[in-house]
């Protein structure tokens, strides 16, 4: 057992502590009148409450409501808020010290406990005592609820513990409320609060509280005594330094034994609240556990110089926290991870009751226990680690103990049956051990630094010595190892004893490896790194919160959990949160969109996860631009941190799609120079930043427009009349003046006739302004002598006045002329090539653009519809009008699915049987070969091929079924032969080694072996592709398949007498097409003149047994034949027999045929008779022979075909079958076998 | 008396020999070796070029070297591929004057086991001291003579103190190979092990395909099989697969075939579908004359 510290406070002495329910955080009272909260996940001090007067003995928090108490020396019991950090209320009448307080579970009740040798309950909802428990004689130094029942407990300086009977209690404070009380209800109570406090039955003999049971035993003053939370026990420690185990009936209770061990007073102790286990605590500074069962110590933690003063448990999670002289301390006394292993979707764990379990990712099913490890399991002490090994199907485990690490290796049972013992379990000493290949585990010895290579018969084949100090070591893939030292990780092969590789990576405590064993993930506490397999860097990342597990997406993508999130980490690290946890999980595998995770306690939990950010982040750094463009349509992925990453990552045009706020995709616009979205937001926002924004970017581009537009919207005149003049616009400069003028800005008005070096213009501006002597130097210097003169008389003087300097370079009056009119387009851009996205966005990209493939789909898919009927009318049309049997056009029907799947039976191992020994040197086979092996293992001609036996092959054959001609099985045999042999290459200087594969794979008695031979699972869909022959009017081809089913069934082996059942129906299937079609062959070569052979064939084509779907063929022919040759009769009759048929699909291909049919059948019965007489009754039953296409009445003498049964008559005896091809029609046969 | 211990300098070149990566032993460096093991990885580049095909070089470059039985024994095994008949006879006397070489035991037990004189070759084989190859060497005729028994046995009585090394090991995978049932698994185990490391070869690759297909995996042992070819598509090991693995998929093998034909026309696997077509015809004869036309 060992101490896991999650948190320690530094403080003055602490007196109580309490857990809150929900929320990571403690309650601490100290000594110097303080209360802490503080939270032990991060380590912060949330606050203090400084009301008390003196220590504060006892805290604890509600259970649900936001509420906790305190009692202290002060006398006072104060219940605070969480919420406003407040003290709500303070409840008085203790005359000493209190010394604990704790809340009830479900009653709105506080029990204290105090030295002035009482116990009071109260009420903290009407803040009133209701019960004050007197008895005891001395300090009390602890008092609490019983958890489920009406009992309390309290420990005594009187060398007492007390159990206290609160039923009354409960029962008087449950009855209705006030104003239903009755008269004597009242009366009853008014006597019962004095009862209460008096311990004295009420005018009932109702007692609110009675001593049930005083525990008499413990030799000096008792400190402290706990109920178990289940069973009917207490315990309780004093200052005679033991532990005493007292158990309770219904009627009495005694002491069950005594712990000793404890060097000082026991100040505080109490039940694990799950686990079968005592904690205490005392001022011997010791930490004590005691097994509940044995009463025997178990372990004990020393701090070296402070005294613990109290202990609690955490109601549900595995933590403890301990008061001491200089603080607080958080821990759990044994690790929660389950140990695991991951291969392939398997899950092989350990639950909390030591059994192997095993989990499967792709049925999502955890199996029952495979083993109990109870008896091999040291006490008290999980097992920590678990390799597996998937070739021999066993388990390395490590423990940790005070005695020593140790190893053991396990062999998994071979069926599930239960939790069984394990047997022949191989154990040593070591503090890691891993397997590196099939048959060796390394087992690392950390005191030592020694690596020792062992095989699975625990014998040392090899020990190495570290290269230098490592804590731990990992899987590194086969034959290696990862050394993990304080400050690096390395890769290292022990065959070779060679570093491979390093990577700077602090304090790794795990590894995991990718799916694909590309990558690898060393987890530290706060830090993952990323490493390819040589151990070469490819990212890190850090993390505040402790980094508790991760497992790799089957896409590379490394899914991390810290104590309460799931994150993701791309190889490029980027990460991102994908879910918050309740609870702390260790991810094990990734699947889809479900993370399996195993929880504490051994379970194991699906979390479903939406994988699409990462799967987008992802594809967008890996530039899978139609993977992110599938994403972006599929799903509804938008989101701030989105858009933000896209834009960071410099696809500002993709990020542009996601945004509907203004300003966020005007900025997104402009980053990525899109003026006319940029435009058309600024438009919507309407201020004066972005248009200025908006301005500056689209002058840099030159997009004159817009400037414009923008400069006007914004009156910005100056800047307009200067963009006019820079671009040539003369006519809008002139009217720029002309505003100008209008607005009565004298200034713009001048400036702008300086830009049109407008003169007149100019000294109207400066003479309206009243600058007439600028007016006047402006009109003389251009010598504009009349309007000098007008300015000279306005102000009364005359030329000789006024001296103006000579000047010789004046500016010409007249302007330049505009050489480009670059005003009257854009400033051209280079059109730059549009990113995928772009081009996306526009459409341009077949089937990618983002709106319109659905509509293109759907309008082509019914054109398409339209298409086929309109050629199936047409079909119908000619083949009435034309004699001839349409060529190409198929036979009109619509191609249906004859539902001919169910062939579908799996061959492979469905009949094996399990291999019975398990000695195969017992059965192993001598010096025969093994193809001898099948010949003599079997009496099927195939197995016989495989073997290359061809001679019994063709006997066998010649006897089952009477096949003579060989020719057309050739391609077959060798196709069989082949299949059941492969060469390993083996030793240099021979030939590869011939080995055999076999459809017996478990088996490996000599005399069970038979070859694999293939072909059984094709045969449905060469029969479905022989059938689309059919409707394609493509007799020959379709013979031609049917018939290579025929040939693939002679030379087959199948594993089940049901396959075997299959094949020969196929056959019979194979026989009525070949013979129908055939017939339907001749017809066709039927000269013009053969009218008669021509309907009788025609009428014999209906007499075979065909698929329901296709029986409307030969009837259709018939009936097309028969109306033509004016046999109306027979026309009728097919006609009739068509449409008996029934509606199939209701195509309209069927309801044209159907409309045909009906009207030939009209047509027909008005003259009913037959212009010709053929061969031909509809209504006697006869067989067609196969070589002269005659019909075979009943007892006309036949003889068979003895494959497939077809009849002949009797005069084609002895020659082969048209049908099969080789086969002799007579020949006596004993029936093909498939099957042994 | 390990020659094959893990470590040793030799450790690159015998498992890159074994797993036929010929030309992975030709690159390995050997000059900083010590001069034991400098003579062992000459005789073994020798005999990966012999195995590559370069007869005439590898003669040249052993008749230009200094004497020593390996090389005698590896010079008379050159001869005896180029065809030359004396070398029997010279094996012979090899092996009587060097009774604990290794080299020239198992050279001389692959010379005489071609020549079919597989009694005398086991006899030869035997006399050896923990070699490995040898051992290899007597589990390969074995196991041609069906012998899956004897093979077993062999690789049972060695299994104590080789069971880690790639030579013996690989000689397990081929029993296993032969008996089948949960063999398969650990013959496939073992050439995933050979073929998953960063050093495999086409050849481990074949043969884990080869396992699968064994094992009724037809899908996986494509896909390796897919793999290989895309490294070396010559290999008349890997093409002989293609062609098994394709019929079992009920895909064209034409292209295999055609390809196996024009890279090694005298492959045993040609010479055996050659008998067995002229068989075919024969028993095809037979009937014939059963049958009588229209």
């Amino acid at each position: 057992m060992q101490m896991l510290t999650k948190f320690e406070s530094k403080s003055s002495r602490a007196k109580g502590v309490a857990f809150h329910p929900k929320r990571p955080w403690i309650l601490v009272s100290l000594h110097s009148s303080t209360i802490q909260l503080w939270d032990y996940r991060m380590g912060t001090l949330i606050d203090r409450f400084e009301d008390h007067d003196g220590p504060v003995r006892g805290v604890d928090f509600h259970k649900t409501q936001p509420l906790f108490v305190s009692g202290g020396d002060d006398y006072n019991i104060k219940v605070w808020s969480l919420q406003t950090r407040k003290c709500l209320f303070t409840l008085t009448g203790h005359l000493d010290y209190i010394r604990t307080v704790f809340f009830h579970e479900e009653l709105p009740w506080i029990i204290s406990a105090s030295d002035d040798q009482t116990i009071r309950i109260w009420n903290w909802q009407n803040r009133q005592e209701i019960a004050c428990l007197t008895g005891h004689n001395h300090y009390i130094m602890c008092a609490q609820f019983h958890p489920k029942e009406d009992l309390v407990v309290s420990a005594s300086l009187d060398q007492t513990v007390r159990v206290w009977d609160i039923a009354g209690l409960r029962k008087k404070h449950s009855a209705p409320s006030m104003n239903a009380y009755s008269f004597e209800d009242q009366l009853a109570r008014a006597n019962s609060v004095n009862a209460a406090s008096n311990g004295q039955p009420d005018i009932f003999g109702n007692t609110d509280a009675v001593v049930k049971y005083v525990l008499e035993g413990h030799d000096r003053g008792v400190n402290w005594a706990s109920f178990h939370p289940t069973l009917p026990l207490i315990v309780s420690g004093g200052d005679d330094r033991v532990l005493k185990v007292w158990r309770m009936s219904e009627t009495k209770a005694w002491e069950l034994d005594t712990c000793r061990g404890h060097l000082n007073n026991i100040l505080c102790c109490l039940f694990h609240p799950y686990q079968d286990m005592i904690i205490s605590v005392g001022e011997d500074k010791t930490i004590r556990t005691w097994d509940l069962n044995k009463r025997t110590p178990i372990h004990q933690f020393k701090r070296e110089s402070d005294r613990f003063w109290n202990i609690a448990a955490h109601n549900s999670l595995n933590l403890f926290a301990a008061c001491h002289d200089s603080g607080v301390m958080v821990f759990k006394l044994e690790r929660e991870r389950p140990a695991s292993a991951v291969y392939q979707n398997s899950l092989f764990f350990i639950n909390n009751e030591n059994q192997v379990k095993y989990f499967d990712a792709s049925t999502e099913k955890a199996s029952l226990p495979l083993l109990s490890l109870k008896k091999i399991a040291p006490a008290w002490e999980p097992f920590r680690d678990m390799s597996y090994n998937p070739a021999e199907r066993c388990i390395l485990l490590t423990t940790k103990s005070e005695s020593g690490n140790n190893y053991q290796l396990v062999q998994l049972p071979k069926d599930v049956s239960g939790a069984i013992e394990p047997t022949g379990v191989v154990k040593g000493a070591g503090d890691q051990a891993i397997f590196v290949a099939r048959n060796r585990f390394v087992v690392f010895t950390k005191s030592e630094q020694t690596l020792d290579i062992k095989d699975l018969a625990n014998s040392t084949t090899k020990t190495i010595k570290t290269p230098f100090a490592i804590r731990d070591i990992a899987y590194g893939g086969p034959g290696l190892i990862l050394l993990l030292s304080s400050s690096s990780v390395a890769l290292y092969d022990v065959q070779q004893k060679k570093l491979l590789g390093t990577v700077a990576a602090a304090g790794v405590k795990y590894v995991v490896w990718s799916t694909d064993n590309q990558y690898l993930a060393l987890l530290s506490k706060h830090a993952i790194t990323i490493a390819n397999k040589s151990l070469e860097l490819v990212s890190s990342l850090h993390e505040t919160i402790r980094i508790k597990s991760a497992a790799w997406d089957d896409t590379g993508v490394l899914l991390y959990s810290t104590l309460n999130h799931m994150k993701f980490s791309l190889l490029n690290g980027d990460t991102g949160i994908i879910k918050t946890l309740d609870n702390t999980v260790y991810l094990s595998k990734v699947k889809g969109n479900k993370v399996f995770c195993l929880a504490r306690g051994g379970k194991v939990e699906a979390i479903t996860i939406d994988p699409t950010e990462y799967r987008f982040k992802r594809a967008l750094v890996n530039k899978n631009f139609q993977e992110v463009l599938r994403i972006i349509t599929n799903s509804n992925l938008v989101g701030q941190s989105i858009i933000s990453y896209l834009q960071q990552k410099g696809y500002p045009e993709v990020a542009l799609q996601f945004v509907q706020n203004a300003e966020i995709k005007f900025e997104l616009a402009l980053e990525c120079g899109n003026l006319p979205v940029a435009l058309e937001q600024a438009k919507t926002i309407d201020k004066k930043p972005y248009w200025t924004r908006l301005a500056t970017e689209a002058l840099s581009q030159g997009n004159l427009e817009i400037v414009e537009l923008v400069y006007q919207k914004q009156h910005h005149f100056d800047k307009l009349s200067f963009l006019y003049l820079i671009s040539g616009n003369q006519d809008k400069l002139a009217k720029m003046s002309q505003i100008a003028q209008h607005r009565g800005d004298y200034a713009s008005w001048v400036q702008n006739s300086i830009y049109a070096n407008d003169v007149q213009s100019r000294i109207l501006a400066l003479r309206e302004t009243g600058m007439s002597a600028l007016a006047y130097t402006a009109a003389q210097s251009y010598g504009l002598t009349d309007i000098a003169q007008e300015i000279l008389d306005e102000c009364g003087l005359t030329a000789d006045q006024i001296n103006i300097p000579a000047v010789d370079d004046r500016a010409p009056t007249s302007s330049p002329h505009v050489t480009v009119e670059t005003f009257k387009s854009n400033w051209p851009l280079r059109s730059a090539a549009l990113s995928f996205f772009e081009q996306a966005i526009v459409g341009q990209l077949e089937n990618t653009s983002l709106d319109d493939a659905k509509p293109n789909l759907y309008t082509n898919t019914t054109d398409a519809a339209v298409a086929t009927n309109n050629n199936a009318d047409a079909f119908f049309e000619d083949e009435l009008e034309d004699e001839e049997a349409a060529g190409a056009g198929g036979w009109g029907f619509d191609d249906e699915d004859l539902g001919i799947d169910d062939l579908d039976i799996d061959t492979h191992d469905s009949n094996t049987q399990e291999a019975g020994d398990s000695h195969p040197t017992g059965s192993l086979m001598s010096a025969v070969s093994e193809v001898d092996l099948w010949i003599r293992n079997s009496p099927v001609a195939a197995d016989h091929v495989a073997a290359g036996s061809f001679e019994t092959a063709a006997q066998l054959l010649n006897r089952q079924v009477g096949v003579v001609n060989l020719a057309p099985l050739k391609v077959r045999m060798f196709q069989v032969y082949k299949a059941s042999k492969a060469y390993l290459p083996t030793a240099e200087g021979f030939s590869s080694l011939p080995v055999f594969i076999r459809r017996t794979v478990e088996e490996t008695d000599g005399s069970l072996l038979l070859p694999l031979v293939p072909g059984y699972e094709s045969l449905s869909g060469k029969l479905q592709l022989a059938y689309k022959k059919i409707w394609a009017n493509e007799p020959e081809a379709a013979i031609d398949l049917f018939r290579e089913i025929i040939h693939t069934i002679l030379v087959l082996a199948v594993s089940s007498q049901e396959d075997a059942d299959e094949c020969l129906r196929l056959i019979d299937i194979c026989k009525e097409y070949i013979l129908a079609f055939s017939i339907e062959l001749e017809r066709r070569k039927l000269g013009p003149e053969e009218t008669k052979r021509n309907l009788e064939l025609a009428a014999y084509f209906t007499r075979m047994n065909l698929q329901p779907a296709h029986m409307a063929i030969p009837y259709h022919v018939a009936m097309i034949q028969s109306f033509k040759n004016k046999n109306f009769s027979s026309a009728s009759y097919f006609a009739t027999k068509l449409l008996d048929l029934g509606a199939g699909t209701g195509s309209r291909a069927e309801q044209a045929r159907t409309e045909q049919a009906r009207k030939i059948k009209a047509k027909s019965d008005s003259a009913p008779l037959d212009a010709i007489d053929i061969d031909f009754d509809p209504f006697t039953e006869f067989d067609v022979c196969p070589a002269s296409f005659t019909p075979i009445y009943p007892g006309e003498s036949f003889d068979k075909d003895p494959l497939t049964g077809a009849k002949y008559h009797s005069k084609f005896k002895g020659k082969f079958c048209k049908i099969t091809t080789v086969t002799m029609v007579g020949a006596p046969a004993s029936g093909l076998r498939l099957y042994i | 008396m390990d020659p094959f211990s893990d470590n040793s300098e030799l450790f690159h070149i015998y498992k890159a020999f074994f797993t036929g990566a010929y030309e992975t032993v030709l690159a390995v460096d050997s000059t900083h070796f010590s001069e034991v093991n400098q003579e062992k990885a000459f005789v073994y580049k020798l005999r990966s070029k012999l195995a590559l095909g370069d007869i005439d070089e590898a003669i040249a470059e052993l008749q230009s070297s200094p004497t020593t039985p390996s090389t005698s024994a590896t010079l008379v095994y050159a001869m005896y591929l180029k065809g030359d008949r004396q070398a029997v006879t010279e094996i012979e006397s090899l092996v009587h004057q060097n009774e604990d070489n290794e080299i020239v035991l198992v050279l001389a037990g692959i010379i005489l086991a071609n020549e079919g004189r597989y009694g005398e070759a086991l006899q030869v084989l035997n006399g050896h001291q923990g070699s490995l190859e040898a051992i290899s060497v007597i589990v390969r005729i074995h196991l041609g003579n069906n012998n899956t028994e004897a093979a077993f046995k062999e690789i049972q009585a060695a299994k104590k103190w080789a069971q880690d090394n790639i030579i013996y090991n690989l000689a397990e995978a081929w029993v296993c190979c032969r008996i089948g049932g949960e063999k398969f698994q650990q013959a496939y185990y073992i050439f995933e092990e050979q073929a998953q490391s960063s050093e495999s070869s086409v050849r481990s690759i074949v043969s884990q395909a080869i396992t699968e297909l064994q094992l009724g995996r037809i899908p996986e042992a494509q896909d390796n099989i897919q793999r290989a070819l895309e490294i070396n598509s010559q290999d008349p090991d890997v093409l002989t697969a293609a062609i098994t693995c394709a019929i079992l998929m009920d895909k064209p093998v034409e292209e295999y075939e055609s390809a196996l034909e024009s890279v090694d026309p005298s492959n045993r696997y040609l010479q055996d579908l050659k008998e067995k077509e002229e068989l075919f015809e024969r028993v095809s004869a037979k009937y014939a004359d059963q049958i009588s036309g229209y």
